[in-house]
């Protein structure tokens, strides 16, 4: 018999997230997925498997979770108090719930999102290739407090711990990014404004996106409207009131807003994992860097799990 | 015989711009531009259907829309420079008849006009009478530029510059699944209930989307349409068929 696990509490702010669902954005689906992929690919690859393992992604609530008939082996990939049966345990390691033990896992403390990986990972129903959760599109598992989640069989994986990664602890990042498309419909001024002055993670923020503010309007030589065009993960779009606004797992696929910049995936997560009211500034970087720096990070991910 | 998209980058027709480090965005004229361009949306057309070829095991994903189409791949095995080589090599075409010719999707929609609700508004802010509006509406043939919104929205080109008209002042919090929206120079189909602003002018009983088992849309970018005037009947009849709400 398939193990599960149970959701007692937490599912409102919790979601079944892999690494998302590509190749339907051209029919107006994007792909969700996780907020920030090197917690997946660390908390997976801790548990011997690969990267796109459905897990839960979690955020502002406790989650209380039971292993139901059978013992389950999972990693916490967050900055977050953990407990079993009462009992403190730590994250980035591989932990095992006994058959009717309760996990409570506290939101992450200095970071936005977390990530539970379960060895052999999650199997909610798949739609298209993925099990992630898109919600405005409804599609994907609907958590609610009780549901009871299926996992894949898999064999006992060994014991492994790994230090919380430091790019869990940015405090003033910096956040480098391509510019455009259309950055040349903004005035000079406001792309030296852009990559210079320091801006703050907004209240209004979520899977869709991050709302920046501070700082000097950017403004637009005759206006923000374009002819829609597609919107990647990090896109930056400017409508006319001039804050930018960074466009995340759950946007909608394309946009009327000029964009101004793009960050790279990496810089990309780590805004998504930045606390309401966290400061950052941007950096334009050139396309090619942009790549050594993805090259940079994969080979940091590695590195870590191996340590 | 086409053009290459090296000569067209050279000449100021198209823009390549890296999006961070996974994604590339190939626009053609000027993003501001809003008018319909159906040429380059052919030229659009035409890199989405080598999309796989170009990107190769590296490919995620393409979108593209009335003037641009953005390529997503994995960094890690697909770099910038080897993608650009590629594409600046394509033959795009010349004129947009070439990929019209070129097999594309035609469907002959539904549309109870009786079930539009801004009838009222729309005879007065543009001086016509419901019949002319309708007559004007269905005599058109539309061309799906691209899917976005939400998942299955079809944004068509091709309405008569007499139907023009702005959004709504307020937008309504609750457009009905297959409401046949127009504001601009453009139509939509709203696939299922959605915030809208736009002038609904009717109501369509097909399903436009399904999730399971695996994501799919009645349209997509390059397919035409026309509109098929039909009764409330017809409507209830074929809606209970396709099982929209």
């Amino acid at each position: 018999m398939n193990a599960q696990i149970e959701l007692l509490k937490g599912a409102a702010f919790a979601s079944v997230q892999d690494l998302g669902r590509y190749g339907y954005q051209a029919i107006g689906l994007g792909p969700s997925g996780v907020m920030d992929f090197r917690l997946a690919f660390l908390a997976n690859g801790l548990l011997g498997q690969k990267a796109n393992c459905a897990g839960l992604e979690f955020s502002s609530s406790a989650l209380e979770l039971r292993a139901l008939n059978t013992k389950v082996q999972f990693v916490i990939a967050a900055l977050c108090t953990i407990t079993i049966e009462g009992k403190s345990c730590p994250p980035f390691t591989v932990l095992t719930l006994e058959a009717g033990q309760s996990l409570h896992v506290h939101p992450p403390h200095s970071h936005t999102y977390g990530f539970i990986a379960f060895a052999g990972g999650l199997a909610c129903q798949c739609f298209g290739n993925s099990q992630s959760r898109h919600i405005r599109a409804n599609i994907g598992s609907k958590l609610f407090d009780g549901i009871k989640l299926p996992l894949n069989s898999v064999g006992t994986c060994p014991k492994r711990t790994i230090k919380p990664p430091t790019f869990l602890r940015q405090k003033n990042p910096i956040l480098t990014y391509t510019w455009g498309p259309q950055e040349n419909m903004f005035t000079e001024k406001a792309r030296l404004c852009f990559e210079s002055q320091p801006y703050r993670v907004s209240g209004q923020r979520d899977r869709m996106g991050i709302h920046l503010e501070g700082g000097t309007r950017l403004e637009h030589l005759k206006g923000a409207d374009i002819a829609s065009d597609p919107i990647a993960f990090g896109a930056i779009q400017v409508p006319a009131n001039g804050q930018p606004i960074a466009m995340l797992a759950e946007r909608q696929t394309t946009g009327g807003y000029a964009k101004i910049a793009c960050l790279t995936r990496d810089s990309a997560a780590t805004l998504a994992q930045c606390p309401t009211g966290r400061e950052v500034r941007f950096k334009a970087i050139k396309a090619e860097d942009a790549q050594l720096q993805a090259q940079f990070v994969a080979i940091t991910l590695k590195q870590t799990l191996e340590t | 015989m086409g053009i290459k998209l090296k000569t067209l980058i050279q000449n100021g027709k198209a823009k390549l711009t890296a999006q961070g480090d996974a994604a590339l965005m190939i626009t053609f004229g000027d993003s501001a531009d809003m008018s319909p361009d159906p040429l380059a949306s052919a030229r659009a057309r035409c890199i989405t259907q080598r999309a796989s070829k170009l990107m190769g095991p590296a490919a995620l994903d393409c979108n593209q829309s009335a003037r641009a189409v953005m390529l997503c791949f994995d960094p890690l095995t697909l770099d910038y420079p080897q993608l650009i080589k590629q594409l600046e090599a394509l033959d795009l075409p010349t004129d947009q008849y070439q990929e019209e010719l070129k097999s594309t999707n035609h469907h002959l929609v539904p549309l109870c006009y009786d079930l539009g609700e801004d009838w009222d508004a729309l005879c007065r802010h543009l001086n016509l009478s419901r019949d002319t509006l309708i007559k004007l509406h269905s005599k058109a043939q539309y061309r799906v530029t691209m899917l976005g919104f939400m998942p299955g929205l079809p944004y068509l080109h091709g309405l008569d510059p007499a139907l023009a008209i702005p959004r709504l002042d307020t937008p309504r919090k609750n457009v009905r699944a297959g409401m046949v929206g127009i504001s601009g120079s453009m139509c939509v189909i709203y696939p299922a209930p959605s915030p809208g602003g736009w002038s609904l002018i009717g109501r369509c009983p097909w399903r436009l989307f399904w999730s399971s088992p695996e994501p799919k849309a009645r349209f997509i970018a390059g397919d035409s349409i026309n509109f098929s005037p039909i009764s409330c009947k017809e409507f209830e009849d074929i809606a209970q068929q396709e099982g929209i709400v």
